[in-house]
């Protein structure tokens, strides 16, 4: 916006200027939109959208090249003067600021999606970082205006007043609001192999100079990270851990061939209570049918799921396991930021585990899913089914 | 740096074009609406979306050589779809305007046309021509010119000396062929060098006689008005365009007729009602009044259209033309003498204006559409 600010300055001072503008983005918020399209109606301003290759001298003068502009090919253009038009940076960029004492670094935690800008993109929940009990408000979060960031900081407000209220009732903080449960560590068992003070979403896990964790509750959220990644299955909460999960899934009946002459298949869903369980809830009310030798069991986030449960599972007699969980990368919905894509790092690790036991590693597999896509999720668990079918019984059936 | 080109926009061009009724080209931000809504677009590099962004940034080599400009029978489809209102129909309509200046010489006159403050101006010139040529050739005793034609029928050639007319109307009508000519040569150069370039030919030079075959293919569809139809927004425009087409066609035909008859056989107007010849010429004069009043009524009630000088001032001249002409006639059998002389003179204003406007008003679409389309159909450009 400032770059037509500056066009138009151009403009202004000489009749016969003109002026270049070499865009990425063209960025002109609400209102603004009219005075891009009043600059854009100037006869000697020129816009396109470019990528600027190389600024040479070319006499008294410059040379501007650009590549991938709207006119469909590479074009140059003499000019005067070149400016730089650079975006805005956030002062938390190069500089943490808020300087905490966190295991993880002292600042906002980068996830490599926001271009430096502060983590409080979450999709569903803006303002809420990975520091629990900070909410970033205007352009530490987005370049903003003046008057949106303080539209902003009405929001993130609202958000810190809720986070007061369920510290005073010593509940936990959103998503998993009102949780009143605590991670619990059997640390006589522990091996100090740091990955849950590594992995820890929220950085709720400091370590001591051995690697032992030390747990700060006031920052966790509950979403199990720590349970799912613990390889000596020592972190649980009161009322979900290893063995409750464990229980479940070792309840689920697998058919045999005491009852049947060809029994029928039996597949473990472990499903994401946020998004995927909704998703399979609004395609029951649709009347969706999906294959009935599935047993589904939701957690709090794939990032929870321990990969005994899938062990557990396999080694039980079931065909197959599926992870059905949030969709991870640049557009995530995972409301505990990478969730679904630690399952997935795990079970490409569990690949080799299950190579080892001369099961196919076909019969794990994870999918994404948003919640609106309740649509697919038959087909989805519908191809999975026949994948496993074509693979055959597990062997361990009956062991 | 091969591929890349060195663009240097005209200001002074796009100011034209805004002038010549594209005000909103500059809107543009290249969504290609318009090459998917134009109905008669070819496929391969359809119009308008680059001839939008090339007018948006005063590209005018790109545009003035252009073929594709002149495939453009402005239906209004892109102008009624765009999204920002940019007009692209408009666009095209005034480039072309442009295109035709450019390539019409001398560049004096062709402004002149153009300016409506010197429209006076521009009908002064045959008044004053008629005049002194007229008063030359009455000092020589030719009587070109005679202000009370006596006689008890009224005869327009014993006021103006059919002559007189000759000696003004036909060196007019060669100059502007010849303006067309040169402009044509130029014309068809240009557009097979930006064919070349673009891509949108494979035929490396111009071969006559498969351009003449291909333009004896186009003219049944220009005839029927075939483009037009396949328009959405303005498909009622073809009527009206038809009738102005077969009237001016008609009253050609009409006026060599005369031509012929008057010096090969010596036989003077004005025809008998029931002559065959004067049906065809006053059913064409009909034909050319309702046309361009219609066209006139579409204009004003159009809005989201915009209608520039260049617009008024040839569907005004047509009507003018029709209307002088058919009022010159019933003035004379209803016998009204002076008023009769009057219009006549008029009349003979209007077709020297027309004559001179050809090569350098948007009539010229004459000429540089049809050769752009046979251009396109002799490169196979659908």
């Amino acid at each position: 916006m400032v770059a037509l600010k500056q066009a138009k300055y151009v403009r202004e001072d000489y009749a016969d200027g003109k002026s270049y503008i070499f865009y990425q983005h063209m960025r002109t918020p609400g209102l603004n939109e009219n005075f891009y399209k009043t600059v854009q109606q100037d006869p000697g301003i020129f816009l396109t959208k470019g990528e600027v290759v190389k600024v040479a001298k070319n006499g008294t003068g410059l040379v501007v090249e650009a590549d991938s502009t709207l006119l469909g090919e590479k074009i140059a253009v003499k000019a005067d003067m070149v400016v730089l038009g650079t975006g805005m940076v956030p002062v938390t960029a190069d500089d943490p600021v808020i300087n905490l004492a966190y295991r993880q670094g002292p600042g906002f935690r980068d996830i490599g999606l926001f271009n430096g800008y502060c983590d409080s993109n979450f999709i569903c929940f803006p303002y809420e970082t990975q520091r629990t009990g900070i909410y970033a408000a205007g352009a530490i979060r987005r370049s903003m205006t003046f008057e949106e960031s303080v539209e902003d900081a009405s929001g993130a407000a609202l958000k810190a007043i809720q986070c007061v209220e369920c510290s005073n009732r010593g509940v936990a903080v959103h998503p998993r609001s009102g949780d009143m449960t605590f991670p619990d560590f059997f640390f006589q068992r522990c091996t100090q192999c740091k990955r849950c003070t590594e992995e820890c979403p929220f950085g709720a896990l400091d370590d001591d100079e051995k690697g032992t964790p030390k747990p700060n509750p006031t920052r966790c959220r509950r979403c199990g990270t720590c349970m799912g990644a613990c390889p000596e299955r020592i972190i649980g909460f009161a009322d979900y851990n290893i063995d409750s999960i464990g229980s479940m899934v070792k309840a689920v009946k697998v058919p045999s061939t005491d009852d049947y002459s060809e029994p029928p298949l039996r597949i473990l869903g472990l499903v994401c209570e946020n998004d995927a369980l909704p998703a399979l809830d609004i395609a029951g009310l649709k009347g969706l049918s999906y294959s009935a030798d599935v047993r589904l069991i939701p957690v709090r986030c794939l990032g929870s799921v321990n990969v005994i449960w899938i062990k557990d599972a396999l080694s039980q007699g079931m065909d197959g396991v599926f992870l059905l969980g949030c969709k991870h990368g640049d557009d995530y919905q995972c409301h505990f930021v990478k969730g679904s894509e630690l399952a997935q790092i795990r079970m490409k690790k569990i690949g080799d585990a299950l190579a080892s036991l001369a099961l196919e590693v076909e019969r794990v597999a994870q999918f994404e899913i948003a919640i609106d896509e309740y649509d697919n999720v038959p087909k989805i668990i519908n191809d999975f089914v026949e994948s496993v079918e074509a693979l055959g019984p597990n062997p361990f059936k009956g062991f | 740096m091969t591929d890349r080109h060195m663009l240097e926009p005209d200001v002074g061009f796009i100011n034209e074009v805004i002038g010549l009724g594209g005000g909103d080209l500059k809107k543009c931000y290249q969504c290609a609406t318009c090459a998917v809504a134009c109905p008669i677009s070819p496929d391969n590099r359809p119009f308008p979306r680059k001839e939008m962004i090339a007018a948006s940034w005063g590209l005018k080599d790109r545009l003035v050589g252009n073929g594709d400009i002149w495939l453009c029978h402005n239906c209004g489809d892109c102008t009624s779809l765009c999204p920002r209102g940019a007009k692209p129909g408009d666009v095209l309509a005034a480039v072309r305007s442009y295109a035709i200046k450019e390539y019409a010489e001398p560049k004096k006159l062709a402004d002149m046309i153009n300016d409506p403050k010197k429209l006076p101006v521009l009908l002064a010139i045959p008044a004053v021509l008629f005049l002194v040529i007229g008063l030359i050739g009455n000092l020589f005793g030719l009587h070109f010119l005679d202000f009370t034609p006596g006689g008890d029928a009224i005869v327009h050639a014993k006021f103006i000396h059919t002559t007189l007319v000759d000696i003004v109307m036909i060196p007019t009508f060669f100059f502007s062929l010849a303006v067309f000519g040169l402009g044509l040569k130029r014309f068809a150069a240009d557009i097979h060098k930006d064919a070349l370039a673009n891509g949108k030919t494979d035929k490396e030079k111009i071969d006559p006689k498969g351009f003449v075959l291909a333009l004896i293919k186009v003219i049944p569809g220009i005839l029927q008005h075939k483009k037009f139809t396949e328009c959405g927004e303005n498909a009622e425009r073809a009527t009206s365009h038809m009738m102005v087409f077969f009237g001016f066609l008609g009253l050609f035909v009409v006026t060599n007729i005369f031509f012929v008859v008057l010096y090969i056989f010596g036989i003077h107007g004005p025809y008998s009602q029931l002559n065959p010849v004067k049906w065809l010429g006053n059913i064409a004069g009909v034909s050319l009044i309702i046309g361009a009043a219609l066209m006139i009524k579409d204009r004003i009630s159009k809005s989201d259209q915009v209608s520039a000088y260049k617009d008024w001032f040839i569907v005004g001249l047509a009507l003018a033309l029709g209307l002088t002409g058919m009022l010159t006639q019933m003035t004379r059998l209803g016998g009204a003498a002076g008023m009769s002389y009057t219009i006549y003179f008029l009349h003979l204003i209007c077709i020297w204006t027309f004559f001179i406007c050809l090569p350098f008003s948007k009539f010229g679409h004459i000429i540089y559409r049809t050769v752009a389309m046979a251009y396109a159909e002799y490169t196979g450009r659908k």
